[in-house]
């Protein structure tokens, strides 16, 4: 029994630092390419692999976002700011030696910060070492919450201010984006394309419905 | 012009019908479900803004704006936000702390499930109509004035 208990934990370590390797391999790609676009699905790429790092580990709520926000919504906004540049890295004009130097001071603190830090699984982590926090969460939080899913009893009951912050962090992207970019104002001039075509007030589902969007692009072929 | 973009996306237009009803009936299980397996209201959020998403990159965000307009969603992310808070004032109104949801209900456990609903469904509102409206404004050169 416990030989099989460190067999999968061989593995998973083993899945672990490959799929590390290749976010690394990942990331000095991007770092190298010119083109931003190579560099923006790249992004991507790196998104899914640190989502299948958080499956190995368990962490199957995290991964889900990851894979959603990560790899999916934001290579997408990434994509579409970039149509509002261009697709290829500016050269570079200057010298900028400070900037490695620093980047690498930074970098070199960091790693040196990890090592201080408990290994995967160990029982000096935080999570183990404090037995009143994450014991509680697991034996009672059922009885206490009622919801099998213990993330969702922590994520929004015992740490419900924490994702009220979230969520109005979220909120306020959204503000500072519309501030910034903008919105562009497209809804006259399409009030006007499909008023004159469209007397009937057409609902959202007919709108997705594929005949009424045939007649549509024919209409605007004409235009 | 708009001939040539037609028969360049007639597969992926009718695939993309195909695919959007289910993404977002996926997205109001991975809602609805968050108690019970992973999933909850971030994750739920992205996924039903993914479906407006691929309608607008399909069919041109101009048509996408004009089924859900952006003043929906700009009315929709501040409802989600006031739906979170305000499930934690309602709380303090019935005798309990902010965010406590224990008084909500006649039942401890009744209360708890309702004040993860509410608040599961003010993160997915908001997080949904953020995203769509983030693709709006980046997908549109904005005007030169």
């Amino acid at each position: 029994m416990t030989d099989l208990g460190i067999d999968i934990i061989l593995t998973k370590q083993i899945t672990i630092m490959v799929l590390l390797s290749f976010l690394v391999i990942t990331v000095i790609a991007i770092i190298w390419l010119k083109d931003l676009f190579a560099a923006v699905i790249l992004l991507g790429v790196y998104s899914l692999i640190a989502a299948a790092i958080f499956v190995v580990m368990d962490a199957v709520d995290v991964a889900f976002t990851e894979a959603a926000v990560g790899a999916g919504v934001s290579t997408i906004l990434l994509l579409g700011a970039l149509s509002l540049t261009e697709h290829e890295q500016k050269p570079q004009q200057h010298n900028n030696i400070i900037a490695i130097v620093f980047v690498i001071i930074t970098g070199a603190l960091l790693i040196y910060g990890t090592l201080d830090l408990p290994y995967y699984g160990s029982a000096l982590s935080a999570a183990n070492s404090h037995p009143e926090i994450a014991q509680r969460f697991i034996m009672e939080s059922y009885d206490e919450i009622g919801v099998p899913n213990m993330v969702t009893s922590v994520l929004a009951s015992y740490r419900g201010y924490d994702t009220l912050g979230e969520t109005a962090v979220v909120f306020t992207a959204a503000v500072g984006v519309l501030a910034l970019v903008g919105l562009r104002r497209i809804y006259r001039e399409n009030e006007q394309e499909f008023g004159s075509h469209h007397t009937t007030k057409s609902t959202f589902f007919s709108r997705l419905s594929a005949k009424n969007n045939k007649s549509k692009h024919h209409k605007e072929g004409e235009i | 012009m708009m001939k040539k973009h037609k028969q360049r996306h007639e597969v992926l237009q009718v695939i993309s019908k195909l695919l959007i009803p289910f993404i977002l009936l996926f997205a109001f299980y991975v809602q609805f479900h968050g108690d019970y397996g992973p999933g909850g209201g971030f994750q739920a959020g992205v996924i039903f803004a993914a479906a407006f998403i691929l309608h607008g990159l399909i069919f041109g965000v101009k048509k996408t704006r004009y089924v859900l307009s952006a003043s929906i969603l700009k009315t929709g992310m501040s409802l989600g936000v006031i739906l979170y808070a305000g499930t934690g004032v309602l709380g303090m109104f019935l005798g309990g702390n902010f965010l406590d949801y224990n008084v909500l209900a006649s039942n401890k456990l009744s209360g708890q499930h309702w004040g993860i609903f509410a608040v599961e469904l003010g993160v997915g509102l908001t997080v949904a109509c953020v995203m769509i409206i983030l693709f709006y404004s980046f997908s549109l050169k904005p005007e030169k004035n």
